[in-house]
């Protein structure tokens, strides 16, 4: 029982430990964005500083929380030219029903990413290419394998424990 | 006319639904104040998880409790667990700290899931055969529409009382406290009777929790075990992440969420009833299969499609399959056992393998799906690849491992065990 549970631990840290990777852009600005919907007690200035949280909500410090109704981040963007970094496109809708558009440029800090600044409004100047956001297509057969992997090991246990159940 | 009539049995279906309606009425209410929580009594979205983690693992400490029911009988723990569960529930509404409501909701969730096993243990031993499968649909439908009076209450303005959350808690105690005043005039099952009065049972094992993984039994619990695992991965976490999916990769506000999770709620929850009438004509194995099959295509079609108008249909049917299966899964997990170790066999389904599964589900779907630092970086396509790897698991260990207990008389079983 003892060694089981060591294994199941084991497996444990090695799943979760896993699942996670570097960090993403478009997380970073979904976060200073959630944040940002919460207020002053949101704290956006982990993601932004507070000039570039003004251009989105004008006063957001006195803000009531929820201000914002729906918060959408796209994939991130690789815009041609000489600004490095990554540009994540966002759209907003406030609880009045105003739309706001944008586009966050973040640059690299540390292991992470910090907006920069932004291109509020319309007139955003046209953006390409850009990296998957999601599992991607050898997600599936990977999850399919895992799947398939899953089972015979279930089976494979099953068929043990029937066969000394029998025995017994 | 006997005193298990009709009557008393419809009486009974009620007095077992509000163990499964209060069980989907409080998972649902924590997530739905946890907000309102945290202002009120302080504490970050960090606190927040451990909170969530340590009464879920209340679940799974249910075992225990449930486990009495085949040593002190099941109306004796029905009427402990109402009492316990209705006294939890105060505590958290008096909670003066965040520690404090963690304590008394991982109280109520021991209590509520210990309810859960011998509710359905009762389905089986006090109703016809010809009527265990719908009566098993209805108690579980109750669990969602727990669900869906949550977001009624709130859509009400519950919170914006002088309450605030605590009236979500107060609120349920006085129809507890009539059920646990109702459940007095229950009788104790006739299975339970007939098993526990019969000198020929005296050397069977009453008490041992571990009585389950006897030889002759152990192959069923693990292979039920196993498919209730698989399952409840993929249901609770899709159950868990769909409202952030909707408005953080959708784009839905929350308000439109809260309307699609209700109106789907109400539209899914007649798949417990009709899966419940499917079972009792065609066999608890192939509608499993059937309602797998179903879960994995619009459960997958739920977290791919980016398109309102597409969602509200996917997550109707998601739901339907998807939560609609826990008919078959409770018939699994109590039906192939004799009366003397059924609720201990339940327990150890429900409480170490399926709460497992769905804790351990939101989990990875979290971790793989976090939009910062997770490998897949998208909750939705997180929630689709574990529903494709888990799904076919489930139906596979299912057809292969999984008796068959349409038919099965629990009188002939509970006989072949005495002799």
């Amino acid at each position: 029982m003892n060694r089981a549970l060591v294994v199941a631990v084991v497996a444990l840290v090695a799943l979760t430990s896993a699942c996670s990777s570097q960090e993403r852009p478009e997380g970073i600005t979904e976060r200073w964005l959630l944040s940002l919907n919460q207020g002053a007690a949101g704290q956006p200035d982990r993601y932004a500083p507070d000039e570039v949280s003004e251009q989105v909500l004008p006063g957001w410090h006195d803000l009531e929380p929820g201000y914002l109704d729906v918060i959408a981040v796209e994939s991130q963007q690789l815009r041609r030219g000489p600004v490095p970094g990554a540009f994540v496109p966002f759209n907003l809708v406030t609880k009045d029903g105003d739309r706001i558009e944008g586009v966050a440029h973040l640059l690299p800090n540390g292991d992470s990413w910090r907006i920069a600044d932004l291109d509020v409004g319309a007139g955003i100047a046209p953006i390409e290419g850009g990296s998957p956001f999601g599992a991607g297509l050898p997600g599936w057969p990977i999850a399919l394998g895992v799947g398939v992997l899953l089972a015979l090991a279930a089976l494979g246990l099953l068929t043990i424990v029937q066969h000394r159940a029998t025995k017994a | 006319m006997t005193d298990r009539d009709a009557r008393y049995r419809r009486k009974l279906l009620i007095l077992l639904s509000s163990a499964t309606f209060f069980e989907g009425y409080d998972n649902y209410v924590l997530a739905f104040v946890l907000a309102l929580v945290l202002g009120n009594l302080g504490g970050s979205e960090a606190d927040a998880g451990w909170v969530r983690g340590i009464t879920a693992l209340g679940a799974a400490a249910a075992f225990f409790l449930a486990g009495q029911a085949d040593r002190i009988g099941r109306r004796r723990l029905l009427l402990i667990t109402i009492v316990g569960y209705t006294a939890a529930t105060a505590l958290t509404a008096l909670s003066p700290g965040l520690w404090w409501l963690t304590v008394a909701q991982f109280g109520a969730q021991v209590f509520l899931g210990a309810e859960w096993a011998v509710a359905i243990t009762i389905v089986v031993e006090e109703f016809p055969r010809e009527h265990r499968g719908k009566t098993l649909g209805i108690v579980a439908s109750m669990n969602t529409l727990g669900g869906i009076f949550v977001g009624i209450l709130a859509f009400l303005g519950l919170q914006d009382t002088a309450l605030g959350w605590r009236a979500f808690f107060l609120v349920g105690l006085i129809p507890l406290a009539l059920i646990a005043w109702g459940r007095r005039s229950m009788l104790e099952t006739e299975r339970y009777i007939a098993v526990r009065d019969d000198e020929r049972g005296a050397h069977l094992d009453h008490t041992s929790i571990l009585e389950p993984w006897k030889p002759a039994f152990r192959t069923t619990v693990l292979a039920v075990g196993l498919v209730t695992f698989f399952r409840y991965f993929v249901i609770s976490s899709g159950a868990f992440w769909w409202a952030y999916y909707a408005q953080q990769e959708i784009g839905m506000s929350v308000a439109t969420s809260g309307l699609y999770l209700a109106a789907a709620g109400l539209a899914g929850a007649t798949g417990f009833l009709v899966a419940g009438r499917l079972m009792d004509r065609f066999g608890r194995k192939p509608m499993f299969e059937v309602y797998m099959a179903g879960a994995l295509v619009f459960g997958v079609w739920t977290f791919q499609t980016t398109n309102t108008g597409v969602e509200l249909p996917a997550l109707c049917l998601a739901i339907f399959f998807g939560l609609g299966s826990v008919s078959m899964t409770s018939a699994f997990a109590t039906e192939p056992f004799p009366t003397y170790v059924r609720s201990r066999a339940a327990a150890w389904c429900r409480n170490a393998f399926e709460i497992v599964g769905g804790v351990l589900g939101a989990l990875v779907v979290g971790i793989l799906g976090d939009h910062v630092t997770g490998r897949v970086g998208s909750i939705g396509d997180a929630m689709a690849l574990i529903t494709i790897a888990m799904l076919p698991a489930a139906m596979i260990v299912c057809w292969r491992f999984v008796p068959e207990t349409n038919a099965e008389d629990m009188v002939a079983m509970d006989e072949a065990v005495r002799s």
